[in-house]
């Protein structure tokens, strides 16, 4: 059974480890490879659960697209840092980060392994929301070109997507009166 | 003065997601988020933040609003391809914490909050404005629509009758949105609670770009007619009514700054500012100088590399991000405050000098960049 919380458990150590002498060992950073891959294949997966509420599907992609996201970008920094010698404040960082995944693994845990959503999804997307401030913070984020590149997000998905978002807003503010055509987009 | 932020300026200040490529610039953008945006970042410059109020009741609505539009959006977009659904729950994803990041900024950084009791706010809605609204809004009307016979065909000679029928007519009405919704109502709750929290001693504004609080335009024609327009006027019998016996008077972001303006030159706001200024010059290079001029009032930023070249030009909302990502940066100079938090991003990022238009009283002076104000060089 794949437990996240074993997993970040692992890279918590390593992450001390490294404070402790001092220094990044790349050769240890593969430990966070199986968190980076099960996230990007639990993504498609949310995508898939057709069952979900739409609520709880966006707040389980929102959480493990955060998980992944900055535990990719938190490797490729922990691996610049070793090479550059900055070594003790990004495992610093990093560590710090932590506590942001670990309140998310209740609740992920028990969805992926056995299919058990919490009814209380609001938990989900305010763990998510703190785990992706205080990322983007430390900066381990990505650039919202790779995003949409990797996730292979076309023009026209985004034009559509702006027009329909557009309206939406009108509509739910009430002032479509106002803002007849309320949001632009340049191209 | 207090100004109480209405969830259609929250929410329209925080809708602004721009992203560049190949040179060509995508931006969605609300509509009023320059005038909303602006009102909040410009409060927070001339040190106003304390007196910008967003409620709880406000800051979860806006929340709300932008939840459920993404949710709605997500299901007119749903398609049985999986990679398309997959691009569009990123899509979504990366909106959605754009617009939050913004949304958390605005509270947390340009506006204060004061303590809302609930059960009041609710007796003060159901027992005084409700009744009041649904007395004075019966008899108000949405637009002006004459009624010309269908055999007038021709588009100019319909413009023209219309224009003749609405200058001869003797009184245009009332003009007002309509019974306002729920949320609207606890909003101006809580606006009157304010005001008297404050016993009358403070004037209330509330910021809005929904037509329940501000003065309405006359419009001609119903807004699902194409050949509608409005006629430049503006009617604020119902704001006013408002005003008057409730205390707080709803605006547009844009008017209420003018008046914000207004009241902090009679009190001498601006002629505080301009003693500090003359406090202590720095001698800086001709190209600082030169850049903090050209960006005063602009609310914009520039990053310089240590040759004082510039890297990047951008708006302040944006600075912080763009400074975590950016490298050899020497100098940034930008229209805002410069923050604890910029303060520890610039830091990190080895960055030498930190030019902008204010400085905030509770930074911690760091060692190893200069901190300067426009006024300073």
């Amino acid at each position: 059974m794949r437990s996240y919380k074993q997993e970040l458990t692992n890279i918590e150590k390593m992450l001390h480890d490294f404070l402790e002498c001092g220094m990044i060992d790349t050769k240890r950073l593969s430990i966070m490879d199986n968190i980076i891959e099960w996230s990007e294949k639990d993504q498609i997966r949310v995508v898939n659960s057709s069952y979900l509420p739409l609520n709880a599907q966006t707040s389980f992609f929102g959480a493990i697209r955060n998980i992944h996201i900055s535990m990719k970008s938190m490797k490729e920094k922990l691996r610049l840092a070793s090479i550059e010698h900055e070594n003790p404040t990004t495992a610093q960082l990093a560590l710090e980060l932590m506590p942001s995944f670990f309140n998310l693994v209740p609740y992920l845990d028990p969805f992926f392994n056995e299919n058990v959503y919490h009814k209380k999804v609001e938990n989900v997307s305010k763990f998510s929301r703190i785990l992706f401030r205080k990322a983007k913070y430390f900066g381990f984020s990505e650039d919202v070109m790779s995003q949409l590149s990797a996730a292979g997000v076309t023009k026209s998905q985004i034009k559509s997507f702006i027009e329909s978002f557009s309206k939406n807003v009108a509509l739910e503010l009430d002032i479509e009166e106002e803002a007849s055509s309320s949001l632009e987009s340049t191209d | 003065m207090k100004v109480l932020i209405e969830t259609s300026t929250l929410v329209s200040a925080s809708i602004c997601w721009e992203y560049k490529e190949k040179g060509k610039l995508f931006s969605l953008k609300h509509r009023f988020f320059e005038k909303c945006s602006g009102f909040l970042e410009r409060c927070k410059q001339k040190g106003l933040a304390e007196n910008v109020i967003i409620t709880i009741t406000v800051e979860y609505e806006a929340r709300n609003v932008l939840n459920k539009a993404v949710k709605k959006t997500i299901r007119e977009n749903a398609t049985p391809d999986l990679l398309a659904r997959f691009g569009l729950m990123v899509l979504q994803h990366i909106v959605t914490n754009e617009a939050l990041d913004r949304l958390d900024y605005y509270v947390e950084e340009c506006s204060t909050r004061l303590p809302i009791n609930t059960r009041e706010r609710e007796r003060i809605k159901k027992n005084e404005i409700e009744p009041f609204l649904d007395q004075i809004t019966k008899n108000t009307l949405r637009y002006i629509q004459p009624s010309i016979p269908s055999f007038i065909k021709p588009k100019s000679l319909r413009d023209e009758l219309t224009r003749k029928m609405v200058e001869s007519l003797p009184s245009k009405g009332v003009i007002y949105k309509g019974m306002p919704g729920d949320r609207d109502l606890d909003i101006m709750a809580e606006a009157t609670m304010i005001y008297r929290m404050f016993q009358g001693r403070e004037k209330i504004y509330v910021s809005s770009v929904d037509n329940h609080f501000k003065p309405n335009p006359v419009q001609i024609g119903s807004y699902l007619d194409p050949s509608m327009r409005f006629t430049g006027e503006l009617d604020s019998t119902i704001r006013d009514k408002l005003a008057e016996k409730f205390g707080f008077i709803g605006d547009d972001p844009l008017r209420i700054f003018e008046l914000i303006k207004g009241e902090s030159k009679k009190k001498g706001f601006v002629e505080e500012i301009k003693v500090k200024k003359q406090r202590r010059q720095i001698q800086v290079p001709k190209q600082i100088a030169e850049t903090a001029k050209e960006l005063e009032g602009t609310t914009e930023a520039v990053l310089l590399n240590e040759k004082m070249e510039q890297i990047e030009r951008i708006p302040v909302s944006e600075l912080a991000q763009k400074l975590q990502g950016t490298k050899d940066v020497d100098t940034v100079i930008f229209d805002g405050v410069i923050t604890q938090r910029l303060v520890d991003i610039a830091a990190e990022k080895k960055v030498k000098n930190l030019v902008a238009a204010l400085l905030s009283e509770t930074i911690k002076q760091p060692l190893q960049i200069n901190l300067l104000t426009f006024a300073e060089i």
